[in-house]
């Protein structure tokens, strides 16, 4: 493995194990840090969780890695990869943060 | 024999193109793949999926019996909702991708497969000890899909204002008009997506009501094939192509479908053994970086020398603008953001593996609660 990709996957490994954790402690849930596909949906279909729960989330990402996530901004929920790729970003750039409504899943 | 949907007729002089696999005939597109695909991104699409395997239990005791074989924990499932898990052979193998619906007294299983329905018959009918009734109505129901971002608004029109309160994963039955509709809000595309059960006796009828309704929304008929690039671009797990060649639901990452505190279940002792020896492989999702021959199933990617991972199913996706692949990577490469070279029959493409889902749907913008 070169030194490159090696260093990206120790960055991204790190905040994807924090997600994981704070998910499994705030949401109470039965499962294992391995057993999270990083790309499994979060709200509705997948882990099927709800708007509390989502509000949970946040809190935890902003408490967690004190970056802000706007109101109503779900998509960044998606997954667990996405929630990932709003905190590398925004820990680098913190003043980007898409806006889009709250809606239906699907 | 192979089965037919009771549309089969309509849709043949339709002009639709057919395809055939695993004993049934279905509708494969009527018009080009991309343009079903923006109808279903843009609008609305209606889609015959009545080859879906249907089968229908009454009493608590069903439930119990489904509990035993699924790996969801349906034995707590509430009244009006759905749950989304699989049914696996012996050895942990993916069979089908199956909703269970807790409809009332009425339970109803839903399974899109890659075997012949005889084997989910065989399935069933070995594990009922207990002989628990039930009924298999893939012939005596048809099933429906409505999805894309105007998918509710087709629906609010059949069905009236209510049924915008449906959350994802519910179920209701509607029989105003004597149609005897099962209404399952549901969805594999990341947009909204309804699932209609329809006796085949008023399944024209209501087919037909349903279709104009939805051409209205500017929305039109579409196959089945146009699924396989929506659930890969909306990030939807695929019984038909990744689920057919990998089989494994850890691999697939379909942990979420499992109640891992229960005690049985098909399969059970195989994914156990598994999930304790840990994955070495996983599916990650990658994109082309630059036009080039498109990657194949079988596709090898590459960092430097070494095989890194190896694409499982592939298409191309409008809403990226480029083509699409699941790749099972191995373990310690399976991560998002990271750029490989995609070895294809007669040249490297540069791909990046991407988060997933790697769009925002039109319909995670509209709030239904405003309509």
């Amino acid at each position: 493995m070169n030194a490159s990709i090696e260093n990206r996957i120790a960055t991204r490994s790190a905040v994807i194990s924090r997600v994981k954790r704070d998910l499994i402690q705030r949401l109470s849930l039965s499962y294992t840090e391995e057993d999270l596909h990083e790309d499994a949906s979060l709200i509705g279909s997948g882990l099927g969780l709800d708007s509390l729960d989502a509000l949970e989330i946040i809190l935890g990402i902003e408490q967690e890695f004190r970056v802000k996530i706007e109101e109503g901004n779900i998509s960044v929920l998606r997954s667990i990869n996405t929630i990932v790729d709003y905190i590398l970003e925004n820990q680098t750039h913190p003043a980007a943060s898409a806006q889009v409504t709250e809606g239906g899943t699907r | 024999m192979t089965y037919r949907s009771p549309l089969h007729d309509l849709s043949v002089s339709r002009n639709a193109v057919l395809t055939s696999r695993d004993g049934f005939t279905a509708v494969s597109r009527y018009r080009p793949l991309e343009d079903e695909y923006r109808t279903i991104r843009e609008a609305v699409g209606m889609t015959d999926f009545s080859h879906f395997q249907k089968f229908c239990f009454r009493g608590e005791e069903a439930l119990y019996f489904l509990d035993e074989i699924l790996p969801a924990n349906i034995a707590n499932i509430r009244y009006g909702r759905v749950i989304h898990t699989f049914l696996a052979d012996d050895d942990g193998n993916l069979l089908s991708d199956v909703y269970v619906a807790n409809q009332d007294d009425t339970i109803w299983m839903i399974c899109e497969s890659c075997v012949e329905t005889a084997v989910i018959e065989q399935r069933l009918a070995a594990a009922n000890s207990h002989r628990i009734p039930y009924d298999h109505l893939t012939d005596s129901f048809a099933a429906f899909s409505i999805d894309g971002p105007q998918a509710w608004a087709v629906a609010r029109e059949m069905f009236g204002p209510d049924v915008l309160g449906m959350p994802y994963l519910s179920v209701e039955l509607h029989d105003e008009s004597g149609d005897g509709i099962v209404l399952l809000r549901t969805g594999k595309t990341s947009e909204f997506g309804y699932l209609m059960l329809v006796p085949v006796a008023r399944c024209r009828d209501v087919y037909e009501r349903l279709l104009a309704l939805t051409e209205t929304r500017s929305g039109a008929a579409c196959g089945i094939d146009v699924f396989d690039i929506l659930k890969l671009d909306g990030r939807f797990f695929n019984i038909n192509q990744e689920g057919r060649i990998v089989r494994d639901p850890l691999t697939l990452g379909l942990q979420w479908m499992i109640d891992f505190q229960k005690d049985t279940y098909h399969g059970k002792s195989a994914i156990d053994r598994r999930r304790e020896s840990g994955l070495t492989r996983k599916i990650i999702g990658l994109k082309a970086l630059a036009a080039g021959t498109p990657m194949n199933r079988d596709t090898r990617i590459v960092s430097g020398e070494e095989t890194v991972a190896e694409v499982v199913t592939v298409g191309y996706s409008q809403a990226l603008d480029t083509q699409m692949a699941l790749a099972l990577f191995d373990i310690r490469y399976a991560y998002s953001g990271l750029e490989f070279i995609a070895q294809t029959e007669t040249g490297n493409v540069p791909v990046q593996t991407v988060s997933l889902p790697p769009f925002i749907p039109r319909s995670l913008t509209i709030k239904l609660d405003e309509m």
